[in-house]
């Protein structure tokens, strides 16, 4: 890749993360912008973002693909692999190669590299001292995450976890605690729409989340307001599946 | 009661944060069962289990209003017209003593758990900070509340995982919302109904159910 054109992928991603926080926007929205685009820009081939309530367990929020195998690989690594080290921790965890780690994490890794990931990048979502979560890059070939990449992804991180802060702020509403409650409930409730969908429209849960995306933005609306207009059936299936 | 299969210690851990960070004199937790009855899960104190059992027995007070329109029931004092839409509840309540009742629901995306009941003798309303407090507490409790709702309806849960937050059960629920044309509150209360009648966990119906290999729709053995 050449420097220009990294260079202004790099504009494009911080402007990508930037407009997400300048409208009406939710964090589940900002959060799967941020992972979008750090896979894009950093050669990742995967990635998923999970954040926690203090005291308790990881939890997926953003994804590249809400294929079953992701989502799987993203619960055994925060079960026990570098998603979990670098929540606890709070420092970035580079895995060059997966296959190295079989005798730490034999579940995560066997997982990973049946589904054709190699190496794996984790970057802490840190606000004011506090990990809130860890957003992991996914490889399919081995090799040591180039430092320079890995800047930019806790750069990027960095702003998106401005927002869920800049939020906070906007809305007075007090605790961070808030809004991580409040990405968390938003994912549930995408859930609840997929499987609204997937009955209805006899989808497959990763095509449903295509469908709520899309619409959501057609219509310039949050995923959790698409989502919920769906759960309550205030938005028709043939609105969606059009 | 119910009593849980992780004990009443863990149940009762659930309402404590609610009594030590407001002024309050008491609280308990219920669930939604199937058919929209409710169990209690922790109590604080005796008078919070009696104002438990006057909502049940009684089928009028707060709580029922929170979990029906999903939204927070805030009475400042029972003594008052705005108590009317409760009489007997209200009446009940003022003879033991208790004036002051908040009701907050317990959600997970758009099925209400259950709800969370505070209730102080002395009448006057929660100020804007401690409703932002029992609110945010309530929703720290949602997950929890979930997970011993879940427990009580029988089988074996995977004691690693959230069982509350897995993805399959909030799939599971959009689609029987669908295939019985229920509310996502009923939708779950049906999930964990079901559960408990073939002894098995929320978690593998759940995962029957993303799988199309069970359709709610096409159930004759359901129990209700």
């Amino acid at each position: 890749m050449g420097n220009e054109s990294r260079e202004s992928k790099l504009n494009a991603a911080f402007v990508a993360v930037a407009d997400t926080l300048t409208a009406d926007y939710d964090v589940v929205d900002l959060l799967h912008t941020l992972v979008s685009e750090c896979t894009e820009i950093l050669d990742a081939q995967a990635g998923g973002l999970m954040l926690a309530q203090p005291g308790e367990a990881l939890q997926l929020v953003a994804s590249t693909s809400e294929r079953v195998e992701l989502v799987e690989v993203m619960q055994l690594s925060a079960g026990a692999g570098p998603c979990l080290d670098c929540y606890r921790i709070g420092e970035a965890i580079d895995v060059p190669d997966i296959a190295a780690t079989t005798a730490a994490w034999p579940e995560f890794a066997a997982i990973a590299l049946q589904h054709g990931f190699r190496s794996v990048h984790a970057t802490p979502l840190r606000l004011r001292g506090d990990v809130i979560g860890t957003m992991n890059l996914f490889r399919t070939f081995a090799g040591a995450f180039p430092s320079a990449d890995a800047d930019v992804a806790q750069a990027l991180a960095d702003v998106a976890t401005i927002g869920i802060l800049h939020e906070r702020i906007s809305s007075q509403s007090g605790l961070v605690v808030s809004q991580l409650q409040h990405a968390l409930d938003s994912r549930i409730l995408i859930e609840q729409a997929k499987g609204v969908l997937a009955q209805s429209a006899s989808l497959g849960m990763d095509d449903a989340f295509g469908v709520l995306r899309r619409y959501a933005r057609s219509h310039a609306i949050t995923l959790r307001a698409v989502a919920s207009g769906v759960v309550d059936r205030t938005i028709g299936i043939d609105a969606l599946v059009a | 009661m119910v009593v849980m299969n992780d004990g009443p210690d863990a149940a009762n851990s659930l309402v404590s944060p609610f009594v030590s960070s407001l002024a309050i004199d008491g609280a308990s937790i219920s669930v939604v069962s199937e058919g929209g009855r409710q169990a209690t899960i922790a109590a604080s104190n005796a008078d919070a289990v009696r104002l438990d059992e006057f909502q049940f027995d009684l089928m009028e007070g707060p709580r029922w209003q929170a979990i029906d329109e999903a939204r927070s029931v805030l009475v400042a004092e029972l003594d008052s017209p705005v108590a009317q839409a409760w009489p007997m509840f209200a009446s009940t309540a003022l003879s033991i003593g208790v004036h002051a009742v908040f009701s907050f629901p317990l959600r997970l995306g758009a099925v209400v758990v259950g709800a969370i009941d505070l209730y102080r003798r002395a009448p006057g309303a929660l100020d804007y900070d401690a409703i932002e407090t029992a609110e945010s507490l309530a929703r720290g409790t949602t997950t929890a509340a979930a997970r011993l709702a879940m427990l009580s309806a029988g089988g074996a849960e995977d004691p690693s995982g959230p069982p509350a937050m897995r993805r399959e059960v909030h799939q599971a629920v959009g689609m029987i919302i669908v295939q019985l044309d229920v509310s996502a509150t009923d939708a779950f209360a049906r999930l964990r109904a079901h559960a408990f009648a073939t002894d098995r966990s929320v978690r593998d119906v759940a995962a029957d159910v993303v799988r199309r290999n069970i359709d709610f729709g096409a159930l004759s053995d359901d129990p209700l």
